[in-house]
């Protein structure tokens, strides 16, 4: 079975349809990567998905499930999203931003449990912020505080990860730290993880399905290999790319571009 | 400012509220000296003390007490729910609400003055005041409701509703004892003036209700502070919840506005001097903004009392003079 099966949907904003019959179906267990251009509605998919956005029409389903019918604290056990640019009350410190993350697998008055802390800690650990645990969350740079955010998320302890945009302020060794760490949990635990990502080469070298979309349609999808190609990136992105393959040749990566 | 430890602030708190607990018994007109209290409070008064005490003082700032946890609460409440740290019930219209209906129903009965009100009408007066609280809500929530309410908007609103009804109170107060300003003034302004146990039974229950069940919530409240987006990830219902929380802060606002009136100021004061002492985790500043709001309208309360005797000004304005000075000191300090 699919994962995350969507079918026919209608996302639409002020009237005026971002997706339109829109049809796919996400993989069990794998990394897959949503790119495109900027408004080709890579975010509406990913929070249509989430239930954050309500469709207009269509179904989707998340592990043979239609997404309306389920209990929210249910959904929130199996599926985890972390929008962009999440809100940060002040004062807030970074491990009861992480313990956020618990929420879902908590009953209402109760506090933590030693396992919560277990998972919180190895949250911290996994996204280097455990030096920064008593700090503020407003207080740190932007790329710590991303780093604190996917902390929250990874507590969530689910099987699905939805996460939009992740690494736009981080620098190149912590992009590198993230996308390694999902492949991890990827590889190792099975999770199924659903990226929208602006980073061409990065997408291609971690993910195992792709996703090109324009304008609310999907222009191409499957694996790197197979569909990144000269032609689908001057389909979405209007660049005329030069590609070359990596050193194992498993991915394209692209070496330069121009219009 | 930083953080102070969560048991020095309780222990402080505690220390300070039976102070002014204690200073507000001992300060009037008839006066009684500290030692002479305690003695009254046990049980050895001459019959003018325990009039006094017991009769008078004692209830109204009980009254007060409560007023005063319901206002605080009420307030946090409200800046959850907007996610702006510049929204109370007195701000927001919703205790507005409540006085006009109270104000209406009494006049309604033929009486300007509680005294006059027959038991049964007194019992009615709370349910009277959280109806009015409820519409006073209801309607701000549906003028801001295009696809989604947005906080911004509620707050926007509220405060025309606020103004707007506090005019209407005004109106209705003086067409119906005609030149007694202060009449209306107590209903806009707030004053615990003629408070008696009856008004603590009344209200007492409903108030502590809804503050038990206010902090129960205290999760989910701190996880509705991550925007319109997250809390949906972690499993809340962010409507559901929003209009949940919308109706508690209705309830408490009704009942403490049916005793005092429209008090404002103290639900964005306390709550927001709480949150600086102790973070924003509801779990702690609920309960610390109410024992701050405690100690604010005891004392202001006592102030009004007694500092232009025999003249008594309105509680609402007293603890705005107190607060605005405060709350500007901080803004100052703000990085």
């Amino acid at each position: 079975m699919e994962q995350i099966e969507i079918q026919n949907l209608y996302v639409s904003y002020d009237q005026h349809d971002i997706i339109s019959g829109m049809n796919l179906s996400i993989p069990q267990g794998k990394i897959t990567m949503i790119i495109g251009p900027n408004g080709c509605g890579k975010s509406t998919l990913l929070k249509s998905i989430a239930r954050i956005l309500k469709p207009r029409k269509g179904n989707i389903y998340i592990k043979g499930k239609d997404i309306r019918k389920q209990n929210s604290k249910d959904m929130a056990r199996h599926v985890a999203v972390l929008p962009q640019n999440p809100k940060t009350p002040d004062g807030l410190l970074v491990k009861e931003l992480v313990a956020y993350g618990r929420f879902p697998h908590q009953n209402t008055l109760g506090g933590l449990s030693a396992h919560d802390i277990e998972v919180i800690q190895w949250a911290m650990e996994e996204t280097s912020v455990t030096e920064y645990a008593d700090r503020t969350v407003d207080s740190l740079s932007g790329g710590q505080r991303q780093r604190a955010w996917i902390a929250m998320a990874l507590a969530q302890e689910t099987e699905i990860l939805l996460l939009d945009e992740p690494t736009t302020y981080l620098d190149m060794s912590h992009q590198l730290e993230i996308l390694l760490l999902l492949q991890k949990l990827n590889r190792k635990e099975g999770r199924s993880i659903v990226i929208v990502l602006h980073e061409l080469n990065n997408a291609c070298r971690f993910s195992d399905y792709i996703i090109g979309m324009k304008n609310g349609k999907i222009i191409f999808s499957g694996s790197p290999k197979e569909v990144i190609t000269e032609d689908n990136l001057y389909k979405i992105y209007g660049i005329n790319a030069k590609l070359a393959m990596d050193k194992e040749k498993q991915y394209p990566i692209c070496v330069e571009y121009d219009f | 400012m930083k953080k102070k430890s969560f048991p020095i602030v309780i222990g402080v708190l505690i220390f300070l509220t039976i102070t002014i607990i204690l200073l507000g018994l001992c300060w009037g007109t008839y006066k009684i000296s500290l030692l002479d209290m305690i003695q009254v409070l046990l049980g050895n008064g001459t019959k003018m003390q325990n009039t006094a005490v017991f009769t008078i003082r004692l209830p109204r700032i009980m009254v007060a007490v409560v007023v005063g946890i319901a206002l605080s609460t009420a307030g946090g409440l409200l800046q959850t729910v907007t996610r702006n740290d510049l929204a109370d019930t007195g701000v927001m219209g919703i205790n507005a609400g409540a006085a006009l209906f109270v104000v209406i129903y009494i006049q309604s009965k033929g009486m300007n003055y509680y005294e006059q009100l027959s038991n049964l009408t007194i019992f009615a007066i709370p349910l009277v005041a959280v109806t009015g609280a409820a519409l006073a809500a209801i309607f701000i929530y549906t003028l801001s409701n295009k696809k989604g309410v947005k906080p911004q908007r509620l707050i926007l609103v509220g405060m025309g509703m606020n103004i707007g009804i506090n005019a209407v109170v005004t109106f209705i107060q003086l067409k119906g004892s005609a030149g007694d300003y202060n009449r209306a003034l107590v209903w806009t302004s707030g004053s615990l003036w003629g408070s008696s146990w009856k008004y603590f039974i009344v209200v007492t229950p409903i108030i502590l209700l809804f503050y038990f069940l206010t902090l129960y919530k205290y999760k989910t409240m701190d996880i509705m502070e991550l925007g319109e987006e997250l809390p949906i990830g972690l499993g809340i219902h962010i409507e559901k919840e929003r209009k949940q929380l919308l109706f508690y802060a209705v309830a408490l606002a009704g009942a403490a506005t049916a005793v005092a009136g429209n008090i404002g100021f103290l639900g964005l004061l306390a709550p927001h001097i709480a949150r600086k002492l102790v973070g924003p985790s509801h779990k702690k500043y609920l309960s610390i903004g109410a024992m701050i709001s405690v100690i604010v309208i005891v004392l202001a309360d006592s102030i009004s009392r007694n500092c232009f005797s025999p003249l008594e000004i309105p509680v609402g304005l007293t603890i705005s003079f107190i607060g605005v000075p405060y709350f500007i000191y901080l803004m100052l300090k703000e990085k």
